[in-house]
């Protein structure tokens, strides 16, 4: 099922590993530059710029190879646009065989560029030859699934996910197979799912090497799960996508169930993370309680702003305040002693430079009424984020 | 991520590239069940003081006319006085080390403290012009420089350049990369060179004398923001061949920081506005020659410079990353 040499793939993970092991000082430098050499490992970037650049170039290459292609079969395009689609899909894949079999190319750049380019050609070749956006979504949910099993490749999964609920949305509002009011809900389904999914295979050894797509199942559902039940992108969508007008005084339907959600999702996510000490989903928890606050902001001015940020500001102080003083003598568990091979002088340097945008210390004139030596007003946009 | 790893480190084990006693030790490790809240409660704190700080300026903005002067410059002074009352009891005093406080909410606290000083300048600017024009700024750099060596903060530190920069006239924030603004007045470009240059021989002198030496990638990347700017504005203008030497110079400055420091973010700015600045240059070479008759050449050329380029950063980043490791 894999495409590349098993005992090259176990090395990259065990490296990997090593390379972790080293970051939290267990094994010294000595010994890491030894696994290094006694472990034979595919060829990956593991710096994202270098990554990037292999990436276009990548794209250069399918896309002048292609360009040549087309000067052959250029009678193609006109009657049978589909079959060129489909040459194309076709050289995508054998191209990332290529790169994986012989190349040895595991997350390189390259390989990426073939792998991501001829599943959207696939995508493309359905959608044309079928004139369905249905089709197309089908068959992205399939070919990103097969793309993620045979190359191990993370960012497939999400294309794999994307064609999923892609093909749900499509059923559920343009072939109207249910009442589309309960889209919704179906889509929370759907996150339930792909969440026990993940349950399900997070705890399985074997697939450590998928260790990556399965985060990304996590993250996904995460997400779904909260955007599909929360009261802003519920309220906006069913007005753009169904025509939905409400007047005022009125809502949407099932209104009080989306406001329940809007902030019990977060909260939950929050809590239970921290109970099962889950980092993915404390972020996601923390960023999607933020975009709650900017949900009800969003149709209720409860508070003048600045009684908001004043308030919400020393709330959160107080949180955080009391959660360090609470977590400071742990030693295990929950705690707030810095992990070992963490690097807590990127935040610093990243607070110094985010700090510099928000606080504008030009002068004040009088004509000019804008900021206030401090605190200008760039910051307000920082309320939605918590 | 604690608990799934285990199965390859027992892989680790088994091909003996790791001990047994190495094994053990990681075990025991990973059996503490270790969940550092350490970044994101700091993160927290960090967005309860731009929150609070942004509240305090729309407040003061709204309510310019109604509440009185008097009592807004009181109560701002009263809650600054209060917090450095506290971060000074706490502090360890000045050192020319790296020091800490105890706990790390003081940081945030020195933070807030530096903000609402500014804020407090500048109302005090702009109700009474205290200061001479201008000079507020520099007031709320001198703060901030204070309070970056005395208690050892970076962000006062970020304040106080912040602060130089704005009362020569130059907004220096990622944002205003972007949007340009500096490309209205010409003269600023010299004063920015001169700011920016400074701020280097202020580090090389820093670390003569290993004054804070940890401040070092910080006032660094603000010298190359601003330099970088400058020239590139400069390159535009009509004396543009001087900058060309002072561009070089200074991409080979830090393109020598950057493999000490072993900093990415100051290499790949290195690059950028080394790339930005030799196709300003490149240019200004293919429009001084004749461009009709080499017109075709250009555009054939154009996409293997362009794929060219690419495999340069690629290379260089290699390198780099090579030397890192």
């Amino acid at each position: 099922m894999i495409v590349f040499d098993k005992q090259l793939l176990e090395n990259t993970f065990l490296l990997e590993q090593a390379k972790r092991l080293h970051d939290q000082c267990s094994i010294s430098k000595e010994q890491l530059q030894d696994i290094k050499q006694k472990l034979p490992v595919l060829k990956s970037n593991s710096n994202i710029l270098i990554r990037i650049g292999f990436f276009i170039l990548g794209n250069f290459l399918y896309s002048s190879i292609s360009g040549v292609i087309a000067l052959v079969i250029m009678g193609l395009a006109e009657s049978h646009f589909w079959i060129m689609m489909l040459l194309y899909t076709l050289l995508g894949i054998g191209a990332s065989e290529f790169l994986a079999k012989e190349q040895l190319q595991f997350g390189y750049g390259l390989d990426d560029a073939f792998i991501l380019g001829f599943q959207a050609l696939f995508c493309a070749t359905l959608g044309i030859a079928f004139e369905s956006p249905m089709a197309a979504f089908i068959g992205l949910a399939f070919i990103g699934l097969a793309a993620c099993i045979r190359y191990v490749h993370t960012l497939s999964i999400i294309l794999s996910l994307i064609g999923v609920t892609g093909t749900i949305c499509y059923a559920v509002l343009e072939l109207k197979l249910v009442a589309s009011a309960f889209l919704p809900f179906i889509l929370c389904l759907l996150a339930v799912l792909i969440y026990s999914v993940y349950l399900k295979f997070s705890k399985d050894k074997k697939l450590y090497y998928y260790v990556n797509p399965i985060l990304v199942l996590q993250g996904f559902s995460l997400l779904l799960g909260y955007f599909s039940m929360n009261y802003l992108v519920v309220r906006e969508l069913s007005e753009s996508l169904l025509g939905l007008a409400i007047a005022n005084g009125k809502d949407i339907p099932f209104a009080y169930l989306f406001y329940v959600f809007t902030f019990l999702i977060p909260v939950s996510y929050i809590v239970y993370s921290l109970y099962s000490k889950n980092r993915l989903m404390l972020i996601i928890g923390l960023l999607t309680f933020g975009f709650s606050i900017f949900t009800i902001r969003f149709y209720y001015h409860i508070l003048p702003v600045e009684v908001a940020l004043l308030l919400g500001g020393t709330v959160l102080f107080a949180i955080s305040y009391l959660a360090i003083r609470k977590l400071n003598d742990k030693e295990t568990g929950l705690t707030f002693k810095p992990v070992r091979g963490s690097q807590t002088d990127m935040l610093k340097n990243f607070e110094a430079i985010i700090v510099a945008t928000h606080v504008s210390l030009e002068p004040m004139e009088s004509e000019s009424k804008m900021p206030f030596g401090g605190g200008g007003f760039s910051g307000g946009g920082s309320g939605g984020n918590f | 991520m604690t608990t799934k790893p285990n199965s390859v480190t027992n892989k680790l084990l088994e091909k003996e590239l790791i001990s047994n006693s190495q094994l053990e030790s990681i075990n025991q490790y990973e059996a503490l069940g270790i969940f550092s809240l350490h970044n994101e409660l700091r993160f927290l704190l960090y967005l309860a003081v731009l929150l609070f700080t942004s509240g305090v300026g729309v407040i003061i903005y709204k309510n310019i006319d109604s509440i009185g002067h008097i009592a807004i410059l009181g109560l701002l002074f009263a809650l600054t006085a209060l917090g450095f009352y506290f971060c000074f009891r706490k502090a360890k005093g000045f050192y020319k080390e790296e020091v800490v406080f105890d706990s790390p909410v003081y940081d945030y606290i020195v933070l807030l403290c530096t903000i609402l000083s500014c804020v407090f300048i500048g109302y005090l600017q702009f109700q009474y012009q205290v200061f001479g024009y201008g000079l507020s700024s520099l007031v709320c750099s001198a703060v901030g420089f204070f309070c970056a060596y005395y208690f050892d903060n970076k962000s006062a530190l970020s304040i106080g350049i912040s602060g130089l920069a704005t009362f020569i006239g130059i907004t220096v924030t990622p944002k205003s990369v972007f949007e340009s603004e500096i490309y209205n007045n010409p003269l600023l470009s010299y004063y920015g060179l001169g700011l920016g240059i400074l701020l280097i021989l202020w580090v090389e002198y820093s670390n003569k004398i290993s004054l804070k030496k940890h401040f070092q990638l910080v006032l660094l990347s603000f010298a190359q923001q601003l330099i970088g700017i400058c020239c590139i504005a400069g390159l535009l203008e009509s004396f543009w061949f001087i900058f060309i030497v002072v561009l070089s110079a200074t991409v080979y400055y830090f393109y020598k920081i950057s493999y000490e420091l072993q900093s990415v973010f100051l290499f790949v700015f290195t690059l950028l506005y080394g790339y930005i600045g030799f196709n300003i240059v490149l240019f200004k070479f293919i429009d001084a020659i004749d461009f009709s008759s080499f017109g075709e050449i250009v555009i054939i050329l154009a996409p293997i410079y362009f794929i060219g380029s690419i495999f340069g950063f690629i290379r260089i980043i290699q390198h780099f990353n090579k030397e890192k490791a």
